[in-house]
């Protein structure tokens, strides 16, 4: 063959220390500290030294002022059993709903599945709204009551059971989504083993599925429970109305005094009761053990046969399904399109006038276009960033790259509120650099600091995903680092930063809990202002905004469930390679 | 013939683990070398430093008359400084890129205008048989094909030493043959020098020139297939390379160029041997013979002095051969015959031995070995 070509290389090497400084991983690795050190670590510094802070000195004095005023700790103790029974009627309707689908024979499963999890899509606030619409004094499932029974319902959406009722039917699909994806890769070979063995069905289902699928049901449920005490909407719409707290609320009123040690030690019981739940569930999944039995493929699973019960098993699916996730829905379409909320439904009853006085306010329009401009930020900003970390953590190998990663994540446990306080002790008066509180900068902080462990997730599995030796292969081509980076690593990682930033864009365009903390006037969200609106009483204002929010989230919702699907299918393709 | 690679005194430790303990070794132009022994003996990171993805702490390697490495100096070239081509186990080829944009990506980092890429990837595409391939995708290839798409990426350049770590160990039986005599001929066509890594002693016998037997980071033998085959140089090349049975024996005399050993139940035997200066002189010692040394006759025949009473305790038919397990005394040896000569499980035979190695009795540390 022709000539040989080689590398044409000049040495000139700087010396070894410097060398090593100059090392980019070591430099990035710096960098990137810093950056997770100002976001991050600074404000929950703030949190829990102010909160031992009176006047400049060492003190418990706030948080015994929160177990001195009772309306301080009943909120604990309201966000506790709220919570508690929230996520039991998620459990009970999300499994449920996940063995219907997963092991009977239910016609219609696909679509079946889709509308279960489509809650995931609806903002909390949203379905808040919907069903002061639906179950409220004037709502139209209350109406409908009244007409056949000629009395007023036996429900108050107004209450602790309204806010359970509405967090359940919001965070049901978190245990839908971990109990149907158990009981799809469960080992069948387990129950059939069960059925030789001359066990009815029914009594599979008791005795080997339902404890085997354990795991799964504590894992949706304490991801349910983190839901439903970080939840600020529910609880502002439903409960302030009738002087009935939870933290989160509270924390909202404390600030609105402002009374900002006692919103600080409020903000640190939100974290502990946050850890302490977290911990007890780790303890209920670890003292059974954990089953290795779900994995694999599952080939003919343990199905019943409902027979006659079918289009009556269908028919309740339906029914729950309509009302629970496209009534709210349907309520607050209605209701931005009536002249008021209670009017008939004939044609001259209906406007466009809430879209117009929307639009053609000022404040409303700049939320629009501050969520417009902070989603994009936020994701962009996250996606680089973790892109970055998980690189360092999982490709470099860089020794400290994993306990930053780590820190990183923190934020996810933490309910929204804390992360709104911490924002403001952070940056209303900071110890350095400008003062951020008045302007979006604290909001796009605020975003960064809830959702980083998105990113951090997605950039993080699809690198561990990349074999080590794709790059290696560049490396010896010739190819130096960067450029190795640039033509391997980048393209392969694209997927994954999609996915998160689609992710991340979602969350933070309709984002409530951090926001309603933070904003200021010129500095107010989508969410901030649906929230005032309906507040304020202007409800056919605020569903106005929120439908003209829902398009955008639902399609950027569907386009990630296509992604994941996509994703799926060639991973599919890639084990089941074709052989010569 | 001028050495193309040279490791001297390569160390690569791994906190408390020496993975890689002071090899030497060099690679002529042309030449096929294999490194073979069991998973975790180090021939990988060997390679691994040889391509610069690891970094060794003592020792040199020298590259087309290069130093590439050189932990006195403090000297390492990354690997794309290093005139190789790779080819990974895990074939490693990028799916991103359809198969062309995979063999031409070393040129086009090397900065190659567009035409010459493209007919360099074109001969290189031909040479493989896959001529037509080009606009694929590495998803619609099979396993045979996509290594052999990372075999033609790291030929593209046509570098001075071509490095394949295991590319053949994710193939099924058929293709892994077919593409052993591909790759040798490849070789042949190209007469690029290859550093060889593998853990199958079939696939380093029928390809190398020469063999590197590696155990526990240490190199123990190079040599020949026939030479690491017929004289191993330590016990555990015996082990390793091929198959042996251990038969309790006696060392009764020692000369020159002789020895005498008792064995088995049938009395004295003297056997003329090749010695190794290391094999004990007299007491008991091991007697290792190959499945093919073992002659097997059935009992009928009176047992003579030389040859042991035995029992077929399994018997296997392998097509071309006859495998036995044959229990003689406490040992249990296996014996490989032609396919003609049948005996039955449980059949009495006497064993004979044709050649055999004498070691240590005790193969607690010493690595004796002696041959025929």
């Amino acid at each position: 063959m022709s000539q040989r070509i080689t590398p044409q290389h000049k040495v000139s090497e700087p010396p070894a220390l410097l060398r090593w400084w100059l090392d980019y991983r070591r430099v990035m690795l710096l960098l990137l500290t810093l950056f997770i050190a100002i976001t991050i670590v600074y404000p929950l510094y703030q949190v829990f030294w102010r909160s031992l802070m009176v006047d400049g000195e060492w003190s418990l004095a706030n948080y015994s002022a929160v177990f001195l005023r009772p309306s301080n700790y009943m909120a604990l103790w309201n966000t506790l059993w709220v919570s508690v029974l929230a996520t039991g009627l998620a459990v009970l309707i999300g499994t449920l709903a996940a063995f219907v689908v997963q092991r009977t024979d239910v016609p219609h499963k696909a679509l079946l599945s889709v509308l279960l999890v489509l809650p995931f899509a609806i903002p909390p606030l949203f379905s808040a709204i919907g069903w002061v619409q639906l179950a409220g004094p004037v709502g139209l499932f209350t109406q409908w009551w009244r007409e056949l029974f000629g009395a007023p319902p036996p429900w108050n959406i107004y209450s602790p059971g309204g806010i359970i009722f509405v967090l359940a039917v919001t965070n049901y699909p978190f245990v839908f989504i971990t109990v149907a994806g158990a009981l799809a890769r469960m080992d069948s070979s387990l129950e059939e083993a069960a059925r030789t063995s001359g066990v009815g069905p029914l009594r599979i289902m008791k005795d080997i599925t339902l404890p085997l699928v354990r795991p799964a049901i504590l894992g949706g449920a304490l991801l349910a429970f983190v839901s439903s005490i970080d939840n600020f909407g529910i609880p502002a719409v439903l409960g302030m109305r009738a002087q009935f707290y939870v933290l989160t609320t509270r924390i909202y009123e404390a600030l609105t005094i402002p009374n900002m040690p006692l919103a600080t030690a409020m903000s640190v019981l939100l974290v502990l009761v946050a850890i302490v739940c977290l911990v007890a569930f780790r303890r209920l999944e670890g003292s059974r053990g954990q089953y290795a039995v779900i994995s694999g493929k599952s080939v003919t699973p343990n199905v019943i046969r409902l027979g006659k019960a079918r289009p009556w098993v269908l028919a309740a699916l339906y029914l729950t399904l309509v009302v629970i996730v496209l009534m709210p829905v349907f309520a607050l379409v209605l209701t931005s399109l009536l002249r008021f909320w209670g009017a008939d439904l004939s044609a001259d009853n209906f406007t466009l006038r809430h879209y117009i006085a929307v639009l053609n306010q000022s404040g409303a329009r700049r939320g629009i276009i501050n969520s417009l401009i902070l989603a994009p930020a936020a994701a962009t900003i996250i996606v680089i960033v973790s892109a970055m970390i998980a690189y360092l953590n999982v490709k470099a190998r860089q020794r400290g790259a994993g306990l930053l990663d780590g820190i990183a994540t923190v934020p996810f446990a933490l309910p929204g509120s804390v992360i709104g306080v911490s924002m403001i002790l952070a940056w209303s008066n900071p110890a350095f650099g400008p003062t951020l509180y008045g302007t979006l900068w604290i909001l796009l902080a605020g975003y960064i600091m809830r959702y980083m462990a998105f990113g951090l997730q997605s950039t993080r599995s699809t690198l561990q995903q990349i074999h080590d030796s794709l790059e290696e292969a560049a490396w010896t081509s010739g190819a130096s680092r960067l450029r190795t980076i640039r033509d391997i690593t980048l393209p392969l990682l694209r997927p994954g930063m999609l996915a998160g930033w689609v992710l991340i864009f979602i969350s933070a365009f309709n984002e409530l809990t951090v926001s309603v903390l933070i904003w200021t006037t010129g500095a107010e969200t989508i969410g901030v202002w649906i929230f005032l609106m309906q507040d304020s009483g202007f409800t056919g204002r605020a569903a106005a905004l929120a439908v003209l929010t829902l398009p955008v989230i639902l399609l950027l919702y569907l386009f990630t469930q296509w992604l994941t699907k996509l994703e799926a299918r060639r991973r599919e393709r890639r084990a089941g390679k074709p052989d010569a | 013939m001028t050495a193309i690679l040279t490791l001297d005194g390569l160390t690569k430790r791994y906190g408390q683990v020496t993975a890689v303990d002071n090899v030497s070794l060099s690679i002529d132009a042309n030449e096929f070398f294999s490194l073979i022994g069991p998973s975790g003996c180090g021939k990988t990171t060997t390679l691994r430093s040889v391509a610069g993805l690891e970094s060794a702490q003592q020792g040199c390697i020298q590259m087309a008359g290069r130093t590439v490495f050189d932990a006195a100096t403090r000297r390492d070239l990354p690997p794309n400084k290093r005139p190789i081509g790779m080819v990974f186990q895990s074939y490693a080829v990028w799916p991103h890129m359809n198969i062309y944009e995979n063999i031409g990506y070393p040129l086009k980092v090397r900065g190659l205008p567009r035409d010459a890429i493209k007919a360099r990837v074109q001969r290189v595409l031909d040479m493989l048989g896959m001529g037509n391939l080009g606009a694929r995708m590495p998803s619609q290839l099979s396993g045979g094909q996509q290594q052999r798409v990372a075999l033609g990426r790291a030929l593209a350049i046509e570098p001075s030493l071509l490095l394949l770590d295991e590319p053949l160990s994710n193939l099924d039986a058929k293709l892994r043959e077919s593409m052993r005599a591909e790759l040798k001929q490849v070789q042949r066509d190209t007469g690029l020098p290859i550093l060889y890594v593998t853990h199958d002693q079939d696939e380093a016998l029928a390809m190398s020139d020469r063999i590197g037997v590696m155990s526990a980071g240490v190199l123990h033998q190079i040599g020949t297939p026939t030479e690491v085959y017929t004289r191993p140089a330590t016990r555990f090349v015996l082990d390793f390379i091929g198959t042996v049975s251990y038969l309790p024996c006696e060392v009764l005399k020692w000369e020159d160029e002789s020895v005498k050993i008792r064995w088995g139940e049938a009395g004295e035997a003297s056997a003329m041997l090749g010695v190794n200066q290391d094999t004990p002189k007299h007491g008991p010692a091991s007697l290792a013979v190959r499945p093919e040394h073992v002659l097997l006759t059935p009992v009928a025949d009176a047992i003579q002095p030389g040859l042991a009473r035995g029992r077929v305790k399994i018997r296997a038919y392998l097509g071309d051969a006859w495998e036995y397990h044959v229990r003689v005394g406490e040992c249990l040896i296996r014996v490989r015959t032609d396919s003609a000569q049948a005996l039955e499980e449980g059949s009495e035979v006497a064993v004979g031995v044709r050649q055999g190695y004498v070691v240590n009795a005790d193969d607690a540390g010493q690595e004796r070995v002696l041959f025929s």
